[in-house]
């Protein structure tokens, strides 16, 4: 630590950029508060540095345009809070976590949380919709939901028990197809797809090699012919307007299709994309072609955020308020550590500190604690059943585990073992890696359920806990917005036991 | 003869193995091939692939053709696992995809494994073709004399039509590349691409690196990147060249720059992750002289000064990486 921090305070130029696993752990939210402190502290923060995220994205108006009809705001969620309150998950939590264990830690235990949680939608600082209706149509693409949540069983029992159609958009039988009314299936390879994230300025072209079979459309065509036949049944069937009076909007079924479309006027995968890159200030007219031609194309200056893309210079995020002084958009318009909100005060974090001393939040009783980050094997769960991926692998789902605490249980390498808490089980082949501490439990993520003996996942011992710091709103910065702030999934604060199966 | 060969930079290589699925999708993915891996990524220190062959014997001895050396058993090649998703996902029978057998090993199977304990331990991988030896064993242990180097790039291979599949060969290379195909009886290896390479395009393997690891034109081209790395600035190195068959594909041997190892108190020490002895065993005493040569030209990058060696490592464009 020492080390790491003497190189921090000696190097030129530092850019932090946070992945996704920072925000898996309960004190994610205070450890992206110490970084930019951190940063500020030494004098990189908007100018020789600063932070950023793998997710931030790049500020692409013409998505916005698209994806808004102008006059009626469309809703949005948290889905961790949408999981929470249809999965049920405070019963599942309430029995996992030793209350008096928490409330030592964190000041605060289960039934003060889902309070907090409650007190939150109440004052409209969290979106409430998961309070007021069940997800009576659910349209997924590309994922397994239930899989992605922890409580995976726990998600899905009570989930479907709430919802009366579950369609499912992919190009594979993902474990989420199972459980789905109907499948719809997605094009493979959609030709005019792009990807686009801050970690890089450039925005790729995926390409199509194999062109889709059957009746397989992309998920754009897919959403343009849904549109298209609601608005159709919704004319024959003389139904209009459906207020929305919480978000003070509406949707008008018999003109779905026209809205979506724009008038007609977007209709096939070119006219979507081109209206994207022709409406954003970073791309503009022109770009489409250049797409076409080379399969990538560097963003504007416009794209950042917080500050520009210099044309021949690395970006830094933040020069915007540094170096050209403009205002930040927090409640004092500075860069500010101190927050003096209610709860920041009550749980001692008015300034960025650790909420409590380190360590697991889960149960004592249960030695090793989960881990479970991105496969190199998928993307995501894309390409894990691939049979020459897991020729490279163990042939089956594998936990890792530290040689040492292997020998403690009489586990071998290549023995099928159970591991387990109070919420739930899965069995792996045990894996020996040196290279982790005596008391974890690994796992890539993305396996598919249907791989695992009797049905199990490795997110069926997973609990949910959630940091009331991030249910906070009203407060300047510090309100709901979606993709920004917002509650985050705390995956790695479960504590389990492995035995020999 | 012109003799065209290879280094792979390990100090770049991610083990993603993207080297081997190309291979796999071009040449070994059919006709009795299934279970070989012309290219393989295998995680060091450990048993490779095909299992231990480090121990399987071969080679030469002060020069003379050794003929001690195994054939492996094929389950140390690994599973070739088959799964059952068609049964369960679309006819509704079991409720488990598996394998159709119980997996036992694999071409990977101690992945990230290395020695040592926590923190301490250490581990890189190794991609691994066919040498295409100057001196390869697998020609000279061939009876039917099949086995020969192309004289326009000196790629080893074997005559399909001469071969008769006695099997002196997949003893006698030392490396265990290469393979016994039990569909058509007879022996096969990596080709090196060869129709690739004809039309002047770098072979499947190393046109698909992410990492960018792999530098690919003729020994005696004093403009390329191989002359260079290995001639010029000795920081490429032969895998085993005790085994006397002049491999001529070369490794820049890891450099320590993950952190050295920790103290009883929890410091940094100052000795280097992976022991230097490891590193001699596989690629001889120049590791060290490579590893300063190599330490030295990094250190001038880090004070802004040009370096010609990690110009050339880094390879920016494919015309720099490959010169067929």
């Amino acid at each position: 630590m020492r080390k790491l921090a003497g190189w921090i305070a000696e190097c030129k130029a530092l850019r932090i950029l946070d992945g996704y696993n920072n925000q898996k752990h309960f004190d994610g939210f205070q450890c992206g508060r110490l970084k930019i402190l951190i940063l500020t502290l030494i004098g990189h923060h908007g100018t020789t540095g600063s932070i950023d995220t793998t997710y931030e994205g790049w500020r692409l108006e013409g998505s916005s345009d698209m994806a808004n009809v102008k006059g009626k705001p469309g809703r949005s969620v948290s889905a961790v809070l949408a999981q929470w309150v249809w999965g049920e998950q405070y019963q599942r939590s309430k029995a996992y976590f030793d209350d008096a264990q928490l409330k030592e830690d964190l000041g605060f235990g289960i039934d003060d949380m889902e309070a907090m949680r409650k007190e939150s939608e109440a004052k409209g600082w969290m979106p409430k919709w998961q309070s007021i209706k069940d997800p009576v149509v659910s349209i997924t693409a590309g994922i397994n939901m239930f899989a992605t949540s922890n409580g995976y069983q726990q998600l899905r029992d009570n989930f479907l028990k709430r919802c009366e159609l579950n369609v499912v958009v992919d190009f594979r039988l993902n474990s989420g197809a199972m459980y789905a009314d109907i499948v719809l299936p997605a094009a493979a390879m959609e030709k005019l797809d792009i990807r686009e994230t801050s970690v890089t300025r450039f925005i790729h072209l995926y390409g199509q090699p194999v062109k889709p079979m059957y009746e397989r459309k992309t998920d754009w065509q897919i959403c343009v012919a849904l549109a298209a036949k609601i608005q159709e049944r919704a004319k024959a069937r003389g139904i209009s307007r459906v207020d929305d009076p919480e978000i003070k909007s509406a949707i008008d079924f018999d003109k779905i299709y026209d809205e979506f479309t724009m008038g007609g006027k977007i209709v096939t995968d070119e006219q979507a994309l081109r209206f994207v890159m022709e409406n954003s200030k970073a791309l503009g007219p022109g770009t489409y072609e250049e797409l076409m031609k080379k399969g990538f194309v560097a963003v504007g200056p416009s794209a950042g955020k917080t500050g520009p893309v210099p044309k021949d210079k690395p970006y830094r995020p933040f020069t915007a308020n540094v170096t050209d002084k403009k205002p930040y958009a927090t409640l004092t318009g500075r860069l500010q550590f101190y927050v003096d909100h209610d709860w920041f005060m009550r749980l001692g974090v008015a300034v960025p500190k650790p909420q409590y001393k380190g360590g697991n939040l889960g149960p004592k009783r249960y030695p090793f604690v989960t881990n479970s980050p991105h496969t190199r094997w998928g993307i995501h769960s894309f390409a894990r059943t691939e049979q020459w991926m897991l020729r490279h692998q163990r042939g089956e789902p594998d936990v890792r585990l530290n040689p040492k605490a292997m020998a403690k249980k009489g586990i071998k390498d290549g023995d099928m073992v159970r591991i387990f808490n109070s919420s739930g089980e899965f069995y792996a082949m045990a894996k020996a890696w040196p290279a982790l501490p005596e008391n974890t439990v690994f796992s890539e993520h993305g396996w598919e359920q249907y791989l695992y003996k009797n049905m199990t996942h490795y997110n069926f011992v997973g609990s949910e806990l959630i940091n009331p710091l991030e249910l906070v709103g009203g407060y300047g910065h510090i309100r709901y917005v979606s993709g920004a702030f917002n509650p985050n999934r705390i995956f790695y604060e479960t504590t389990v036991d492995v035995e020999k199966a | 003869m012109r003799q065209l060969a290879y280094v792979f930079d390990l100090n770049k290589c991610i083990g993603c193995h993207t080297c081997t699925m190309a291979c796999k999708q071009l040449w070994t993915n059919r006709g009795g091939r299934e279970y070989m891996y012309w290219n393989n990524v295998e995680t060091r220190p450990g048993k490779g692939y095909p299992k231990n062959w480090e121990q399987k014997g071969g080679g030469f001895k002060d020069g003379v053709l050794q003929t001690d050396g195994k054939i492996p058993p094929k389950e140390d090649y690994g599973g070739v696992w088959e799964y059952n998703l068609q049964e369960v996902l679309l006819e509704g029978k079991g409720n488990q995809v598996v394998p159709h057998e119980k997996p036992s090993w694999g071409p990977n199977w101690d992945e990230d494994e290395g020695k040592g304990e926590f923190p301490n331990n250490h581990y890189f991988y190794l991609p691994r073709i066919c040498n295409h030896c100057s001196n390869p064993a697998c020609l000279a242990a061939c009876p039917r004399k099949a086995i020969y180097k192309r004289p326009e790039d000196g790629l080893v291979v074997v005559d399909q039509e001469r071969c008769r599949g006695y099997r002196y060969c997949v003893k006698a290379c030392p490396y265990g590349k290469v393979y016994f195909n039990l569909q058509t009886g007879k022996s096969e290896k990596c080709i090196g691409c060869y129709p690739r390479v004809e039309k002047g395009i770098p072979p499947a393997c190393v046109a698909q690196c992410v990492g960018k690891i792999r530098f690919v034109g003729y020994r005696d081209d004093k403009e390329g990147p191989i002359y260079k790395l290995v001639e010029q600035w000795k920081v490429a190195l032969p895998l085993h060249a005790e085994y006397g068959t002049q491999p001529n594909v070369f490794y820049v041997p890891p450099m320590n720059t993950t952190p050295p190892l920790f103290e009883e108190d929890g410091r940094l020490g100052d000795k280097p992750r992976i022991p230097l002895a490891d590193l001699e065993a596989l690629f001889g005493k120049g590791v060290q002289p490579a590893l300063e040569t190599l330490g030295k030209e990094m250190a001038k990058r880090r004070q802004a000064q040009p370096s010609e060696l990690t110009d050339i490592l880094i390879g920016y464009t494919n015309k720099d990486r490959y010169r067929l």
